[in-house]
């Protein structure tokens, strides 16, 4: 390795991909963030330690989905680091897919995903219209509708009454599905969310399958491209304020 | 303090009702294919048969529920029924000789525990 691509990977933020027993999109996430400039690298839940600047709980299948998806993870040690990391260290932590459904098993966000309606497994590209957010997740994700696939059979994201008005009130709820493209039949057409700092999100949707020029698919990498940013920015613990973004769905 | 006694725990989590589920209406549509339109708000959901010690009854039941809070039940979208809370002839060290009992009597409950399937 040369000095100037040594210099370069201790420069680039570090992003930590958890692996528990039955995720399977671990490698495309370290590839995806890797080709955003992140310094990637999975690590088995176990071993997971604070440090990192971003933590993303991958897709897949934890525990073979037994008892409900991502309910035997979110009581991984990892989750704990997670934690310490987001609130002593200032980190991020991204749950993609089944990332999202251990984060909600965890209490770390709010709601649960429960099976589409209608039933089924859903495989294919869906339509995301950001909305009117905030934190870096929100900045990262832009304010132009974004392609990105989605596969899952339970994603339909069902919250209290209370709760709903809540995400919307605090702009924490980062992107809807499409009007015509609800897949799941989601709450508000609800494909992904924040917590109140905006430090935590879950997605749905699968960015990391959208990364690769070869593919044609690029806005997933965009947005990792930007989410490097907000690492490499001053990092705030503080919410700011939700932007403007266009209001044409939802 | 008494000493523990064995016990049988039945469990059942089931859907908050107003929750759509779409597990529950295939089962409701796929039941009225088959003659049986008369069924409806059908509940599908999850039974949990458990053999611990503790020591008592109500301990056990107790302890039943703060599984269900903390890893068997969804608080959001579930709730959890302790069913009921039984003396087991056996001990809780003893799964399998329930299992060969119900083998003899054709339990279709003979299957080993949830939590030693899961191993």
């Amino acid at each position: 390795m040369s000095d100037a691509s040594r210099v370069g990977a201790a420069l680039a933020p570090e992003a930590v991909v958890a692996i528990f027993p039955g995720s399977n999109c671990d490698s495309e996430t370290v590839r995806a963030l890797t080709r955003a400039g992140f310094r990637a690298h999975g690590v088995w839940h176990t071993d997971l330690a604070r440090g990192a600047t971003l933590y993303v709980l991958p897709g897949g299948f934890t525990y073979g989905d037994y008892l409900r998806p991502g309910a035997i993870a979110a009581h991984s040690p990892a989750l704990r680091v997670l934690r310490e990391a987001v609130d002593e260290d200032g980190a991020l932590a991204l749950g993609i897919c089944n990332g999202f459904q251990i984060l909600t098993e965890a209490g770390f966000l709010p709601g649960s995903l429960e099976p589409n309606r209608p039933t089924g497994f859903r495989c294919r590209p869906v339509t995301l219209c950001p909305k009117r957010a905030h934190g870096p997740f929100a900045r990262a994700l832009g304010t132009s509708t974004v392609n990105w696939p989605i596969a899952h059979s339970t994603g339909r994201y069902v919250v209290s009454e209370a709760v709903r008005r809540e995400l919307w009130r605090g702009g924490r709820v980062l992107a809807v599905y499409a009007d015509p493209d609800d897949p799941n039949g989601s709450v508000d057409r609800i494909a992904a969310i924040s917590d109140e700092t905006g430090r935590i999100a879950g997605f749905m949707p699968h960015p990391e399958r959208a990364a690769d020029p070869r593919l044609g698919a690029r806005d997933g990498l965009r947005f990792f491209e930007r989410l490097l940013r907000e690492c490499e920015g001053p990092q705030s613990t503080s919410p700011s304020e939700p932007r403007e973004v266009s209001r044409h769905v939802g | 303090m008494s000493e523990p006694e064995s016990f049988e725990v039945r469990l059942a989590v089931l859907p908050v009702q107003g929750l759509r589920s779409p597990s529950a209406e295939t089962v409701v549509a796929a039941l009225s294919d088959l003659g049986f339109s008369q069924v409806e708000r059908l509940s599908l959901g999850k039974l949990f048969i458990w053999h611990t010690r503790a020591p008592g009854l109500k301990a056990a039941e107790a302890e039943a529920l703060q599984m269900a809070e903390r890893l068997l039940a969804n608080p959001v979208t579930e709730e959890a029924l302790v069913l009921s809370v039984t003396p087991s002839e056996g001990t809780a060290a003893s799964p399998p000789a329930r299992a060969s009992e119900g083998e003899r009597e054709g339990n279709p409950e003979s299957a080993p525990p949830a939590a030693e399937r899961l191993r």
